[in-house]
């Protein structure tokens, strides 16, 4: 198509920016409409921008492709956190959380075989196509499978499961007065500064892994394409792991926010640690085993935030807190890419840049610990708030 | 001299024994009845000495605090088998939809040097 890289550049952060502003709508839209039509019209929307991109002829066809499948894409995960909110007990949400969430390590870990294999196969036109196709079946299936809870009937022993242990649910749609009312709560503002460093540190290793293993570790391309893959797959352990502990925790008499707090803050830190470990070591094998560590940590540390949005605000604003919280992440995930190239630049060492990230890392540990409070935000309050 | 009404609730207790009457029945709101978990945010009856002026009646900020941040250990609820049929489908789809979410903001990367 004759596109530089500074064009692709472009076409990447189109799509960032598109998904990091639509968080805020994408979640309040949730929490009035619920997630079975929402995630339906988001899953739609991204899969036909999706396929449309396979018909492009120009930067700026291409360009409007990626911002709606931005804007698509952008309620998927605070369509999530309401979907176990509704549908799981407090002491239950933090295993479907985490495994939820490890799709965001199993993405990247298996994307490049199965798109590699398709463009191979029928060339990158009909990789978007199929990769559209397939998201359009699988939108579908959630419009007729799923169902939100307003649109059921409970006895009264499903009541009592899903309502026992926490504030009693009411299924009303929040107000805009409600919506920003929630940035009047320190734990709206902690979970903003606390997920901006986990999605940070995330993006780091997603944008710049292959990049640092060539250029600091001065492996080949064909050994970093396997080697990069590793570290994502230890994610998935990572988010499964911390729902499950999360869980644990709360059985064990750990309240419902603390719970979650307790698995993210030591996510990160653990994050910290081995990020401080891969930029030190002189050993190749030693920075791999250190970043698959960090990976894992990192990824109970943003599953576990998901789950604390699940906890720390009434029904009817879970999805807006998660998207808030989520809005304040891609922050973080937008400026780590440039930021680190610029080190990176600057200094012709990834060391600086890990550096930079283990320190942003160890403020949103403090945000977590010192910002977010223990007893979940009130319907009450937020409605004198409001 | 105890609230009429309260009686039933507080003698029905954890253990299902009469609760011996040595002070006031002081109806507290507390995260989750301690009795059985029947409701969310119930009304929970405590047992407490003769107080001798009504600020002793009124429960300390502190133990307001822990008690509404759910400081207790819980066993683990059971879902009923029509819940968990519905959690199993909405949590296999939202694995798939999340992968797939994943896998599509990766094309571009991927398919980067042949678009170009």
């Amino acid at each position: 198509m004759g596109l530089s890289i500074a064009d692709m550049g472009l076409l990447l952060s189109a799509f960032l920016w598109a998904y990091a502003f639509a968080q805020l709508p994408g979640g309040a839209l949730v929490d009035r409409l619920g997630p079975h039509r929402l995630l339906a019209a988001g899953l739609s929307l991204w899969s036909i921008a999706q396929a449309v991109a396979g018909f492009v002829t120009s930067f700026w066809q291409f360009s409007i492709a990626r911002v709606f499948l931005g804007l698509g894409e952008a309620p998927m995960f605070s369509s999530a956190v309401r979907v176990v909110r509704d549908w799981y007990n407090v002491r239950d949400r933090g295993l479907p959380t985490g495994i939820w969430n490890c799709t965001s390590s199993l993405g990247p870990a298996i994307a490049p075989p199965i798109l590699t294999a398709l463009m191979i196969g029928f060339g990158w036109r009909w990789m978007f196509v199929t990769m559209g196709v397939v998201g359009v079946v699988v939108a579908a299936a959630w419009f007729l499978l799923y169902r939100d809870p307003t649109e059921a009937h409970f006895t009264d022993e499903e009541r009592h499961y899903l309502t026992e242990g926490e504030e009693a649910r009411t299924y009303t749609s929040i107000t805009l007065a409600e919506w920003l009312a929630l940035f009047r709560f320190r734990t709206t503002w902690g979970l903003v500064i606390g997920f901006f460093g986990i999605v940070y540190m995330g993006w780091l290793y997603l944008a710049w892994l292959p990049g640092y293993l060539e250029i600091q570790r001065h492996m080949s391309i064909p050994k970093t394409g396997i080697v990069a893959a590793i570290p994502f797959a230890f994610g998935v352990v990572g988010s499964i792991g911390g729902g499950w502990i999360a869980d644990w925790l709360m059985r064990r008499g750990v309240s419902p926010v603390n719970s979650r707090k307790i698995p993210v803050i030591i996510g990160l830190l653990g994050m910290v640690v081995f990020t401080v470990v891969a930029a030190e070591t002189p050993s190749d094998t030693l920075a791999v085993a250190a970043i698959a560590a960090a990976l894992m940590f990192g990824a109970t540390a943003s599953g576990m935030s998901w789950a604390l949005a699940s906890v720390a605000a009434p029904a009817s604003c879970t999805a807006s807190l998660g998207a808030i919280q989520n809005f304040g992440g891609y922050l973080g995930g937008a400026l780590a890419p440039t930021v680190t190239g610029f080190i990176v630049q600057a200094t012709g060492s990834f060391v600086p840049a890990l550096l930079v990230s283990a320190i942003i890392g160890l403020v949103s540990a403090m945000a977590y610990l010192l910002v977010i409070r223990a007893a979940p935000i009130t319907a009450a309050e937020l409605s004198l708030a409001g | 001299m105890t609230v009429p009404g309260l009686r039933a609730a507080a003698s029905r207790g954890a253990s299902g024994r009469a609760l011996s009457l040595s002070g006031l029945y002081i109806p507290t709101i507390v995260g989750q009845d301690r009795f059985g978990g029947e409701s969310s945010l119930a009304a929970t009856v405590r047992v407490l000495p003769l107080p001798t002026s009504c600020a002793a009646c009124v429960m300390p900020a502190q133990a307001r605090e822990a008690t509404l941040a759910g400081e207790r250990p819980m066993a683990r609820p059971t879902a009923p088998a029509s819940i968990r049929r519905k959690q199993r489908t909405a949590l296999i789809m939202l694995v798939i939809a999340g992968t797939l979410n994943y896998l599509d903001r990766s094309t571009l990367s991927i398919a980067n040097p042949l678009i170009r």
